[in-house]
């Protein structure tokens, strides 16, 4: 499972149960995000407990992006038996804020910003 | 004519008519009591009717009750979802929003610092020609608001060609990185500008500042050039990396620009150099 542009890279590593995102995530609307999405929620049900999303080097996501990402969170959530961990940097501005309010939507997501 | 008397003297036609009246008596009593029974089956059979309306009434409305509840646990958990959906909807605006804004500091930071960068020589790290030219540009317009003289001093590294012939092109950016290094370290004022003007000239822009004034920050520069005693064999008139320096001075008018001002310093630094180098030329453009 990946997807690969020159500007952003995204694909999931079972054996730790992690999905990286890396780059300039600048995709035209949420149908452009689909696959994204679709990428996601299979390695959501691939990892029977926890699920780490790993940050750390995705430079930039447009607002599309977020929302994608707050919507996944919420699913996650909504499936109530996998614990999540948001892995990312606290050097790249927009993660500082925007990481924090997905935790509003999942209470029990861990972040961690390194 | 005997009388029809009873042996005990009882007079018999007044008992037949009581015995008649009797008669009749019961036979009303009987009608009655049949129109009792009657009523009385008809208001039992009646109740029976209403109690069996009664109980599929009650039955029904039990069985509506139920429904209703049942309906009314479906709004609720409908309800509460929509609740919970709504909540989540909420915080995603948000975050799409805050994230909008967040974008908007990222980029512009990033636009600043390539900004800063396009103004900046690579080599030096103080102002290119671009930056010099929108300081000088800017600090013009307020000296010319506030009526304060401002100041130009062009350097120019003495036989710099002999130097990169001689030493090597590294230790010509070495030189020149050095120099860079001095003439910034010589500007104490938040308003005053070191860059890199050409290849191997340097410029500095100090606002508010008189010709008397620019003339020490030009010794400071000479001085500060003077003590990294770079050593250059080739010069022909000393031992160490050495300067000519134009310094220009006015007190910006309409009739005046930054270009003349500039012009000016730049023909101060030529005569400095046809003059023998390592020397200062002054000039100050006004009343």
């Amino acid at each position: 499972m990946e997807i690969k542009t020159e500007d952003y890279r995204i694909w999931y590593e079972p054996d730790i149960s992690t999905i990286f995102l890396q780059g300039f995530l600048r995709l035209d609307g949420m149908e452009a995000y689909k696959p994204v999405m679709d990428l996601a929620i299979n390695a959501l049900e691939r990892s029977p407990l926890h699920l780490t999303l790993n940050l750390r080097e995705l430079e930039f996501l447009n607002s599309s992006g977020i929302s994608m990402l707050s919507m996944f969170v919420v699913k996650v959530r909504q499936k109530g038996d996998v614990e999540m961990t948001l892995e990312g940097s606290d050097k790249i501005l927009w993660q500082t804020k925007s990481l924090k309010n997905l935790q509003r939507l999942m209470p029990s997501l861990t972040l961690i910003l390194s | 004519m005997a009388e029809d008397i009873s042996p005990k003297g009882v007079d018999m036609s007044s008992l037949l008519a009581e015995i008649t009246a009797l008669k009749q008596e019961i036979i009303a009593l009987k009608r009655d009591n049949e129109d009792l029974q009657m009523a009385m089956s008809t208001i039992a059979e009646h109740g029976d009717t209403i109690e069996t309306q009664l109980y599929e009434t009650n039955i029904k409305l039990q069985t509506e009750v139920a429904e209703r509840q049942r309906a009314q646990t479906v709004l609720q958990s409908l309800l509460d979802m929509l609740y919970r959906e709504k909540g989540d909807l909420e915080v995603i605006v948000e975050t799409i929003v805050e994230h909008g804004d967040i974008l908007d500091t990222q980029w512009s930071q990033q636009l600043r610092k390539a900004d800063m960068l396009a103004a900046s020589d690579g080599l030096t790290q103080i102002s290119n020609r671009r930056g010099f030219d929108a300081h000088l540009d800017h600090q013009w317009a307020l000296m010319l608001r506030s009526q304060e003289p401002i100041s130009i001093i062009l350097c120019d590294v003495d036989y710099f060609k002999l130097f990169n012939d001689y030493y090597g092109h590294l230790a010509g950016d070495d030189c020149l990185k050095s120099i860079a290094q001095a003439l910034h370290a010589s500007l104490a004022r938040p308003g005053d500008l070191a860059a890199r003007y050409g290849g191997e000239e340097f410029a500095a822009i100090l606002p508010e500042t008189s010709l008397n004034g620019a003339l020490k920050v030009a010794e400071r520069i000479q001085g500060a050039i003077a003590q990294l005693q770079i050593p250059h064999e080739r010069s022909l008139i000393h031992p160490y990396i050495t300067l000519s320096i134009g310094v220009a001075c006015t007190v910006p008018s309409y009739e005046g620009s930054p270009s003349s001002l500039l012009e000016k310093t730049d023909q101060l630094l030529y005569l400095a150099k046809a003059k023998g180098r390592n020397q200062i030329r002054h000039h100050f453009d006004g009343e």
